[in-house]
């Protein structure tokens, strides 16, 4: 292992967009954290974020990893630059004449991603203790651990996406396709979405023709590979004070155990897959 | 003699194209040999198939007595085929540094290698910066950093300026003097006559020839004579009766030798008989003769 790392290590430290993206990505990810303590306009209101609560023990790892998994692209760009330069390049081909298995091939690949998912996950973990230790009302030890799952969730949603990418890299070799196939499946999966949950969903109405309820059924689109992703870490407006305080409705929090089982078949499935393609091609 | 390769009914088809269609050869320890065929004739597709890179539709082979191509065999082979593919935007260095961590080699071999072809100076500069010929011979050094038992060469001199082809010429002579057995892969009769003792001949797939170069053609050679009277000449040579073909060209008589003899016993025979000669060669056909001749009688 430590070998096909030193091997990843050599290939990439010094290669353009692997620098580029790093630096944009975590350059990014800790300074969103830091102007979270600042007060930021949505939607012309300003709101506080350190006031909404977003910021204390526990609902701040909700809040941090929903966003910082914003930004989870930059990571999957040096996924897809590195894995297409293997190919275009033919180093893969010329890695495999040298001495190098498949299988070690793709582990090498499989640790880069583990590692890179790792290491943001670290930082989450870091900005997310100093934020709260320093802004939350509670700091105790219950409140810091209590929705700890979010940190594994949230390591789990980019692994997922970032094995996705690898393997429609390894299958389409050219950035510009990786791209335009990524964002063509993301707007079929919105599309379909959209398209069941208006066929499914039950609305009721009261005598006066008000509708009083919705009832959301459970989707078969939640188990798409991108909703499959973002159902890991669910969105955190609904527990911020200032909608808590319109609705009226109280916010209680569920591991989504049914998603992290799917996200750990889709990137067993993105790997297998993967690995498929490379025994099975001509190179 | 141990067979390092041994290939059995190797065959792959590219939906109706048969690249190479059914062909058996076997590379003997310690010499060079030459896979010569027309381009298009198999050669890239067979060694893609010898070192897994390419599923065969058929067949099987051996390397050192295993089955297949293991990652493991790959490690005790030296490959170069078709362009240098190398990480561009690193130093030679960087890149032999990979090399080495795949094949188990330590780092201590990169400046022997880089030495053996003459680019130690030039060990830190980007691979983008280097010309056709450096990247060449950077190829060559990174197939020999595990000391190969084998190095397979495709088309190694392909591209490359006439000074290019005599660098990367002398460095598979030193190569091939310390035992390492060479497998080439080239269009260029030439360039095979020039560096290897046996031949493997492809043509459409098919494997017409494969043995030592002087064995191709059963013709033992021919000799050219002249003469002032070179009717007499022709004449006295078929009385002897130990030449299949004797032709006139210009002024010249080329006699093809059935039974062999020597120079100075056809010289001492004609002398007796009153004949004196004005020149006389012994000739073995080139290797570019011989390819045409079994390319013919192949067809």
């Amino acid at each position: 292992m430590k070998r096909l790392i030193r091997i990843e290590w050599l290939k990439n430290y010094s290669y353009f967009p692997v620098i580029l993206f790093s630096s944009i990505y975590f350059g990014l990810v800790i300074g969103f954290t830091l102007i979270c303590a600042q007060t930021i306009p949505i939607f012309g209101i300003s709101i506080k974020l350190l006031d909404q609560g977003f910021l204390d023990f526990p609902q701040i790892w909700n809040f941090l990893t929903y966003f910082t998994a914003l930004l989870k692209i930059f990571l999957g760009l040096i996924v897809i630059f590195t894995i297409s330069n293997e190919f275009t390049s033919k180093m893969f081909k010329q890695n495999i004449i040298d001495g190098l298995s498949r299988k070690e091939f793709l582990a090498s690949k499989v640790l880069t991603i583990t590692l890179l998912s790792l290491l943001s996950t670290l930082v989450i973990v870091l900005m997310g203790l100093i934020l709260g230790l320093s802004f939350s009302k509670s700091t105790e030890l219950n409140a810091i651990f209590k929705e700890s799952y979010f940190v594994f969730g949230y390591f789990l949603k980019l692994f997922t996406f970032l094995t996705f990418l690898l393997f429609i890299t390894v299958l389409l070799k050219r950035v510009v396709f990786v791209f335009l196939t990524f964002f063509v499946w993301w707007i079929f999966e919105v599309i379909l979405t959209i398209i069941e949950y208006q066929s499914r969903i039950v609305e009721k109405f009261d005598a006066m023709g008000n509708r009083i309820n919705v009832i959301k059924p459970d989707l078969i689109t939640d188990f798409l590979p991108l909703n499959t992703m973002s159902k890991l870490v669910e969105e955190p407006f609904q527990r911020i004070q200032f909608v808590e305080s319109i609705t009226g409705g109280k916010f209680t929090f569920e591991i989504p155990y049914l998603a992290i089982m799917t996200a750990i078949a889709y990137s067993i499935l993105f790997l297998y897959g993967t690995y498929i393609i490379m025994t099975k091609r001509d190179w | 003699m141990e067979n390092i390769l041994e290939v059995r009914n190797l065959s792959k088809r590219f939906g109706k194209i048969n690249a190479v269609n059914s062909i058996s050869f076997s590379v003997e320890k310690g010499n060079v040999y030459g896979l010569l065929g027309p381009n298009g004739s198999g050669k890239s597709t067979t060694l893609g198939i010898l070192l897994s890179t390419i599923n065969p539709t058929e067949g099987s082979w051996s390397w050192f007595g295993q089955n297949g191509t293991s990652s493991e065999v790959l490690k005790r082979i030296g490959a170069i085929i078709e362009h240098p593919n190398f990480y561009t935007f690193l130093s030679a260095e960087k890149n032999l540094k990979i090399v080495c961590e795949i094949k188990n080699v330590p780092f201590t071999r990169i400046d022997e290698v880089l030495q053996l072809v003459g680019l130690a100076e030039r060990k830190k500069d980007k691979f983008s910066t280097y010309s056709l010929g450096m990247k060449q011979r950077l190829s060559i050094a990174s197939a020999m950093l595990s000391n190969p038992e084998v190095l397979i060469l495709d088309e190694p001199t392909n591209g490359l300026d006439p000074e290019g082809i005599i660098q990367i010429r002398e460095i598979i002579r030193s190569i091939a003097a310390q035992g390492t057995t060479i497998l080439l892969a080239s269009h260029l009769l030439d360039e095979v006559e020039k560096v290897c003792s046996h031949v493997i001949i492809l043509k459409k797939g098919v494997s017409l020839y494969c043995g030592k170069v002087s064995a191709m053609t059963a013709t033992k050679g021919y000799f050219i004579l002249q003469s002032s009277n070179l009717d007499e000449l022709k004449r006295e040579l078929e009385l002897m009766g130990i030449f299949k073909e004797i032709k006139r060209e210009e002024n010249k008589l080329v006699a093809s030798i059935d039974q062999d003899i020597s120079a100075e016993d056809l010289n001492k025979n004609l002398l007796n008989k009153g004949i004196y000669l004005s020149h006389l060669v012994k000739q073995k056909e080139s290797l570019e003769e011989q390819f045409l001749e079994l390319v013919k009688q192949n067809k």
